[in-house]
């Protein structure tokens, strides 16, 4: 072993004196046997000739001795590099544009890995995520159904430990040392500690004598890193402090560790309290888990487990659900199938609502990356076409073809490990931009997407694939072909290998057809989107949401005699042309909408979105009153049910649209029962220009059951935003009972609702640009190397006469009919994949003939203009030159 | 001698080389004179096979070499074991007879 590694030192460090001492040996063995046959009375030419047969070739030899030696293979190794680096050094330009097209290729895939690693990977920063496990149980119609926490008890003795109940993730209004927060509140049972497996890194834990299972929780909370590190500036003496949640005053008696911040990945929560400590639901009711959390006991599988929890489960609800209830609640409540699921990524809707839109993107991304592969492979191609000589030779002086082999792979290595290089902060650039079409809500959301040690290594592997995927066409060309074709004439391989540069050109350039036909598909789309006829004024209009101060001492009576003055005052504002409020809208995405019928009919399966509004709210959203009136303050609790519906509405209730003084009825809650239709209105958005159509019911502000929050929003239409925020705010502290949580413009929050198409239409556009880049680098580069193959055949041409301009018109058309086949292939193939794209599309069909044909147009016109340069360098060939250098 | 060409596995040439300079030091082309006399002419290396191995047995300890004048006044690389290298051979050659033995044994029965 010792020798081995003097050995291997010697052969590296040493290696000139080991190779003359090599040339030595086989020389002196070379004249014995000369000797020998001198002295057999050969003649001398004869004794030379015997002595080389003997020999056997003597650069063969050396080669087989050389690769017998200790430290071979890091030999050839650094040796490679060199070749590699002097290869790069002499042809800067393309080493370039190889490590660049690399880059954003791989760059982009590192992106996507870094998102889909965030949202569907990424494990919660609790002990053994993967031993977390949940029962959500879901109803016989496969929604999601709530447990009563009593089950908690009875499921002690079974299949898992620790069990506990969890609801996590609720708004309430929280004042943290006399700041008010919005954060998440979620509700626990004292076990939840530990089947989380978190222990605090201040105070304790909730206790079980602080949450049990049955009667209110203490008013006790444990609170997240972030709101220590936040709103307590990380005081040590922040135990003891007290909260106000919702209006109750509870004490903090422990802070969780960083990074753990429950179950919700996407925002992450703030504040863990017991069940029924700060929010007592209606009627005497507990509040009920929304999943009950356990761990396996040791020895059990997830399969026993959920076999065994779905048999006890009746029983269970039977003992849990309590007998006080009314029976139809009781029945609800027990109609609930168990369904066990590791936890380990946690809960997260932003997942749901990516995952597949980002799944799709990476198998762009993955395409492009190839497309970059092709490209390279392609040029790679080429010069190997200008190296075949020197190939030719190596082989001939008896160099193994997996020598040759192995050069070209580190060659290629060496590019693409450098283009991962300059991939990566590529990718964080990318994600960050990205990441920023998702849209914040109420709390801003706390997923980490930097790459990560899984992200770097998958980065890695990808550059090292993408490395061998280049080579291996040049590779397996080279290695098959045979020594004495390539030392004669170099115009059969080249034949040969332009054919099959040829070919992966044309490929590259019909997948960049397909790539650009979908991002120009989607862009198109979502531009409709944003300039669909919402049936609003969004311009000048300013958004606030008001949300309750937690000690406000909000008194139901209040909203009948504090939000008209207030509005009033707020109408009065220099610069406010009107003001309103809205309970919902604006509102994106998930509009909840229920029955509506007309009373006495049928219900016919009508849905429809239904909003509170103040008198105000269609003057000044630009509404169009169409017949009938709008609410007033006069419309009460006390006086009879009334509602506005928009024009949609009234003719699906009724074909002629008259509806006026009709009594409807909608939804189940027993107040919606007889409702007055007084008011027809235009059809308006909601907030998601994909519903300016849809039906809305409008009920006055005020008459609404006397139970429910009232979180509005103000909707203000104002030439000066900044003053006017400044004044509401104002208005808003005097009244002393609510806050502006947000104030910005409509057109922002109207902007935020199609997030998902504005990010894949980015994307796809970013993509779609960069597969046309690579597709003209690609043109570029070949009609570049045919130019400098056939100096010799210009040379001729022009000598014989041809003139300058016919030359370099042949390039331009050369590269013209190169595109052209692409786009021929690229156009049929566009077609079927645009069908994945139907439910994507907004205002135009995916098969949109113009969009079609103007990327083909681009293509050809592109095509054209990326044989200019070259035909530029074709058309100044002096022939004279040309002929006599080859 | 007859010239048979029989496959060397590179194990046996190894046995062989370290049993030929067992003897004393000898250069390359000896060594492989050595072999093809003592085989009885079974085994003739041919130098593409016979001066890797013997770099490779270098480079493992098992042999030591230097430049010394030769039978012909000439300078050549003489080989010779090492004390490892010795120790080596008679490790391989106990192996070796122990194989023959097996065969022998299952071949005659």
């Amino acid at each position: 072993m010792k020798s081995r590694v003097s050995s291997l030192w010697r052969n590296l460090v040493h290696r000139r004196r080991v190779e003359r001492d090599m040339d030595k040996e086989v020389d002196a063995v070379f004249d014995l046997l000369i000797d020998e046959q001198l002295q057999a009375g050969k003649t001398v030419e004869e004794a030379r000739r015997a002595a080389t047969l003997a020999l056997g070739g003597m650069h063969g030899l050396k080669e087989r001795v050389r690769e017998a030696r200790t430290g071979m293979t890091v030999d050839a190794l650094l040796q490679d590099l060199r070749y590699a680096w002097r290869h790069v050094r002499r042809s800067p330009g393309f080493a370039l544009a190889a490590i660049l097209t690399l880059a954003l290729g791989i760059g982009a895939n590192t992106a996507m890995f870094s998102m889909l690693n965030a949202l569907t990977v990424q494990r919660l920063a609790i002990e053994d995520p993967d031993g977390l496990i949940a029962i959500r149980p879901t109803n016989s119609r496969g929604l999601p159904r709530s447990t009563p926490v009593a089950a908690v008890d009875e499921l002690r003795e079974g299949p898992l430990e620790h069990v506990c109940g969890y609801l996590g993730g609720t708004v309430l209004p929280v004042l943290a040392n006399d700041v008010p927060v919005q954060t998440l509140t979620t509700f626990v049972t004292a076990q939840c500690f530990n089947a989380f497996g978190v222990t605090p890194i201040l105070g304790r834990a909730i206790s079980e004598a602080e949450a049990p299972i049955y009667g209110a929780g203490a008013h006790v909370a444990m609170i997240s890193h972030r709101l220590w590190t936040g709103a307590f500036a990380g005081d040590p003496a922040v135990l003891g402090k007290s909260l106000l949640v919702n209006n109750v005053s509870v004490t903090i008696v422990g802070v969780l560790p960083r990074g753990f911040v429950g179950l919700e990945v996407d925002y992450g929560v703030d504040v863990f309290t017991p069940f029924d400590a700060v929010l007592a639901a209606a009627g005497g009711r507990r509040q009920l888990a929304a999943a009950i959390l356990g761990r396996l006991r040791p020895g059990v599988t997830l399969e026993q487990a959920a076999t065994e929890l779905r048999t006890r489960w009746p029983a269970v609800l039977e003992v849990a659900v309590p007998a006080t209830l009314p029976p139809a609640e009781r029945a609800n409540l027990r109609d609930s199938i168990p369904r066990l699921e590791r936890l380990g990524t946690g809960l997260s809707t932003n997942r749901e609502r990516y995952a597949r839109p980002l799944t799709l993107i990476l198998g762009l991304t993955s395409l492009l990356l190839l497309l970059a592969c092709v490209n390279l492979g392609g040029l790679l191609l080429a010069r190997l076409a200008a190296r075949s000589g020197e190939l030719a030779v190596r082989l001939a002086l008896g160099g193994t073809r997996w020598r040759i082999a192995q050069q070209m792979l580190i060659e290629s290595l060496v590019l693409s490990l450098a283009g991962a290089a300059l991939a990566i902060p590529l990718a964080y650039a990318l994600v960050r931009t990205l990441a920023s079409f998702i849209p914040p809500a109420n709390v801003p959301h706390t997923m980490s997407l930097t790459p990560d040690v899984r992200v770097l290594a998958a980065t890695g592997l990808v550059a090292v694939a993408a490395g061998v995927a280049i080579s291996a066409i040049p590779i397996w060309v080279a290695i098959h072909r045979r020594a004495s074709a390539q030392v004669t004439g170099d115009r059969t391989i080249a034949g040969t290998t332009s054919r099959w540069g040829r070919a992966l050109l044309v490929a590259q350039v019909a997948l960049s057809v397909v790539m650009l036909v979908g991002a120009a598909l989607l862009t198109r789309s979502l531009y409709l989107l944003q300039h669909a006829d919402l049936g609003i004024r969004t311009a000048g209009i300013l958004n606030v949401k008001v949300f309750k101060l937690p000690n406000g001492q909000y008194n139901l009576a209040h909203r009948e005699t504090y939000y008209p003055p207030m509005l009033e005052k707020i109408a009065a504002l220099p610069g406010v042309h009107a003001a309103a409020l809205a309970m919902s809208f604006p509102r994106g995405v998930s509009v909840s909408t229920m029955a509506i019928a007309l009373v006495g009919a049928e219900p016919s399966g009508l849905m429809a979105a239904t909003d509170r509004v103040s008198p105000s709210f269609f003057d000044t959203m630009g509404i169009p009153l169409i017949a009938g009136r709008g609410p007033t303050w006069a419309d009460t609790p006390q006086t009879r049910a009334v509602a506005i519906v928009s024009e949609s509405l009234a003719r699906a209730l009724s074909p002629d649209g008259d509806v006026l003084e009709r009594h409807i009825r909608y939804g189940s809650l027993p107040g919606d029962q007889d409702i007055t239709i007084v008011g027809i209105v235009g059809n308006a958005t909601r907030g998601d220009p994909r519903d300016a159509r849809a039906p809305v019911l409008y009920r006055p502000a005020l008459q609404l059951i006397p139970e429910s929050a009232f979180n509005p929003n103000l909707l203000i239409a104002t030439d000066d935003p900044p003053t006017v925020a400044t004044g509401v705010r104002q208005i808003l502290r005097e009244g002393g009972h609510e806050y502006a949580q947000e104030i910005v413009s409509l057109d922002d929050v109207l902007a935020r609702a199609p997030a998902s198409e504005r990010m894949s239409a980015s994307v796809a556009a970013a993509a779609g640009g960069l597969a046309v880049l690579l597709a003209l680098i690609g043109v570029h580069g070949a009609l570049a190397y045919s130019v400098l193959r056939r100096r010799r055949e210009i040379g001729v041409r022009l000598a014989i006469g041809a003139t300058p301009a016919a030359v370099a018109f042949g390039i331009v058309r050369e590269g013209f009919m190169l595109t052209a086949l692409g786009a021929a292939i690229g156009l049929p193939v566009a077609f079927l994949a645009a069908r994945s794209l139907r439910a994507l599309m907004f205002g135009i069909s995916e098969v949109d003939l113009l969009t079609f044909a103007v990327v083909v147009m681009f293509f050809l016109v592109l095509g054209a203009g990326a044989g200019l340069g070259p035909a530029w360098r074709a058309a100044v060939v002096d022939p004279v030159t040309a002929l006599r250098a080859e | 001698m007859s010239r048979t060409r029989t496959t060397l596995l590179q194990g046996t040439l190894d046995v062989l080389i370290l049993k030929a300079l067992a003897t004393g030091e000898r250069h390359g082309l000896g060594v492989s004179r050595r072999i093809a006399e003592v085989t009885g002419g079974t085994f003739v290396v041919q130098p593409g096979s016979l001066f890797p191995a013997l770099h490779r047995l270098e480079d493992a300890g098992w042999l030591t070499s230097a430049w010394q004048p030769s039978e012909n006044n000439r300078r050549a690389k003489y080989y010779a074991l090492t004390r490892v290298g010795r120790k080596r051979l008679g490790e391989e050659t106990a192996e070796w007879q122990r194989v023959a033995m097996a065969m022998a044994r299952a071949l005659s029965s």
